[in-house]
């Protein structure tokens, strides 16, 4: 035993983990079966004398992902509740790492692998029983037919995936954060302190910018710090852009220095963590 | 094996509930940490834990910082809290989570405890309180940690238990480690601690061993109506008074009775501190 990070201990803690609280995983991954299987179910079975639904089914997809990953997230630390099991967890010889590094596992990668294998799985099926069970209408052209054919969600071109799984990642790790710094009530306190950060940021953004600016001023763009309109909202005299590069950079920056930050201000709560 | 040093520590900044204590705990002792209720006892063992962090102060726990809460040191420190709260799996897959992470566990002494505690061989989840306890306590003795905690021990425990456990508790005390006792039933484990640390509205009133009580002070029963100057403390019942008084050279060593100790010393403090030269 030492008093530096080892990855041996560290799957140790995540084996105990699994031991302990295998039963509640279990449950929850039930839960999320049933609810996926069953709203995706209803979706497809109303949809068999319809066209095939694809922006529902991503609604379902988004939902299942964000909602379901910062539900989950939220809960990690949720025996902070039990004054006995904090004590457990706190003084098990091990180090803030090693116990970081579980939470990390359980809430950046098992969620997100189970979710993409259930939900691939159930879209799946559920694109084989539309296309077995679909009633095409008699006056629908050849042409059109191709829109009563279920594909993959996957294999659709219109889903942004990569951006899903970036928001996935922040949102999540924003809730892992928010575990730890609330004992009760940790999704509703994160998500309202989330809220009230993120319309402040806009709000002050804004309030600087008209500040620098002696006109009207609309935030406007991707994020909302490169792009703004100036003038009257009905009629804007002019659109200012950030330079590419700084638009380039934001677009990367922002979404790193988020993560970072929740992982790094989650080590220090769990070091610093009394009771 | 525990030293503070000018240590401060409160819940709040604006309300401290211990100022510049000062204390040091040997190994090879069963220390008895008494106090009232929110005195700060457990505040005090949570702090030895590194649970809590000294506002001011050092505080070193076998030769390290608590505050670090570094595997070198969490291995060697088994604290059972008062209230228990177990995953609902095997008592043997429980214990086989702990094993790892603390090098000098014995399994088969943990086997032989949970024999000895008359606990079931089943899941936790099928236990009751007092049962999930006993096998905190297996575990906490199994460890062999060279410093056990113990919050209330023989709160949810059997009579039998708690002769058991005072068994084990006196067979596992040895040179190398220290065992500290929080608890207010003082004659549950009273013929088991040999070092007492009274504790107050966050001050240590005494610190000092069993021994140096009955050399100091003794503990009679009087008929008489009349209560003395000397005593420092008394209790009155229709059988006479019970009474605690500064012992003299020619008087006999009395029996320790360390509930009118504990009594005397949180009656009448002042008297109590200057006797064992403790006033802070």
């Amino acid at each position: 035993m030492n008093n530096h990070f080892s990855l041996i201990r560290a799957l140790l803690l995540l084996r105990k983990n699994f031991k302990e609280s295998g039963s509640s995983y279990l449950l929850m991954f039930l839960a999320g079966l049933g609810i996926l299987f069953l709203s995706y179910g209803l979706l497809i079975v109303a949809s068999f004398h319809s066209m095939f639904p694809t922006g529902d089914r991503k609604m379902i997809f988004v939902i299942g992902l964000l909602l379901g990953g910062t539900l989950f997230s939220s809960s990690h630390y949720g025996f902070f509740k039990s004054e006995a099991k904090t004590i457990q967890f706190l003084l098990l010889p091990a180090t803030t790492g090693e116990k970081l590094l579980v939470g990390f596992a359980l809430t950046q990668i098992m969620y997100l692998i189970i979710y993409l294998g259930i939900f691939t799985g159930i879209d799946w099926l559920m694109c084989l029983t539309y296309n077995e069970f679909v009633a095409i209408p008699n006056w629908i052209i050849e042409q059109e037919k191709h829109y009563y054919q279920g594909k993959p969600i996957f294999q659709s071109d219109t889903i942004l995936f990569k951006e899903l799984v970036i928001l996935y990642f922040i949102t999540t790790s924003i809730a892992h954060l928010g575990s730890l710094s609330f004992i009760r009530n940790a999704y509703v306190k994160t998500a309202i302190l989330f809220v009230i950060s993120f319309i402040g940021i806009i709000y002050l953004n804004n309030k600087m910018l008209v500040m620098l600016i002696p006109e009207e001023i609309m935030p406007h763009g991707k994020y909302f710090t490169d792009s703004f309109r100036i003038g009257p909202l009905q009629q804007p005299t002019g659109i200012v852009t950030l330079p590419e590069s700084w638009q380039l950079r934001i677009s990367w920056f922002l979404p790193i220095f988020l993560y970072s930050s929740c992982w790094i201000m989650s080590y220090y709560k769990l070091k610093e963590k009394q009771i | 094996m525990i030293h503070f040093n000018n240590v401060s520590f409160g819940y709040t900044k604006q309300k401290p509930l211990y100022a510049n204590i000062q204390l040091e705990l040997k190994s090879g002792s069963v220390y008895g940490l008494l106090g009232k209720n929110g005195a700060g006892k457990s505040t005090l063992l949570k702090l030895m834990a590194g649970l809590v962090h000294p506002q001011k102060g050092l505080l070193t726990v076998c030769n390290a910082n608590p505050m670090k809460r570094e595997p070198d040191f969490l291995n060697q420190v088994f604290f059972i809290p008062e209230e228990i709260d177990t995953p609902n799996i095997h008592v043997l897959d429980f214990a086989a989570e702990q094993v790892p992470f603390y090098p000098r566990f014995n399994q088969t002494q943990f086997l032989d405890y949970l024999k000895e505690l008359d606990v079931p061989m089943t899941k936790l989840n099928k236990m009751s309180f007092g049962q999930k306890k006993k096998v905190w306590i297996a575990l906490g003795m199994a460890s062999n940690a060279s410093l056990i905690i113990l919050d209330e021990p023989t709160n949810g425990l059997d009579i039998p238990s708690k002769r058991i456990l005072r068994k084990l508790i006196a067979s596992i005390v040895n040179e190398d480690n220290c065992i500290i006792i929080s608890t207010h039933q003082v004659k549950d484990l009273d013929s088991l601690i040999d070092q007492i640390i009274l504790v107050d509205n966050g001050e240590i009133i005494v610190n000092t061993d069993t021994n140096t009580i009955i050399e100091k002070i003794i503990f009679q029963h009087s008929n008489q109506q009349e209560i003395s100057n000397s005593w420092i403390y008394h209790e009155t019942s229709i059988a006479g008074h019970l009474f605690v008084k500064k012992r003299e050279m020619e008087e006999d060593v009395s029996k320790l009775d360390l509930e009118l100790f504990f009594n005397a010393g949180i009656t009448n403090k002042i008297a109590i501190q200057e006797l064992f030269n403790q006033k802070s």
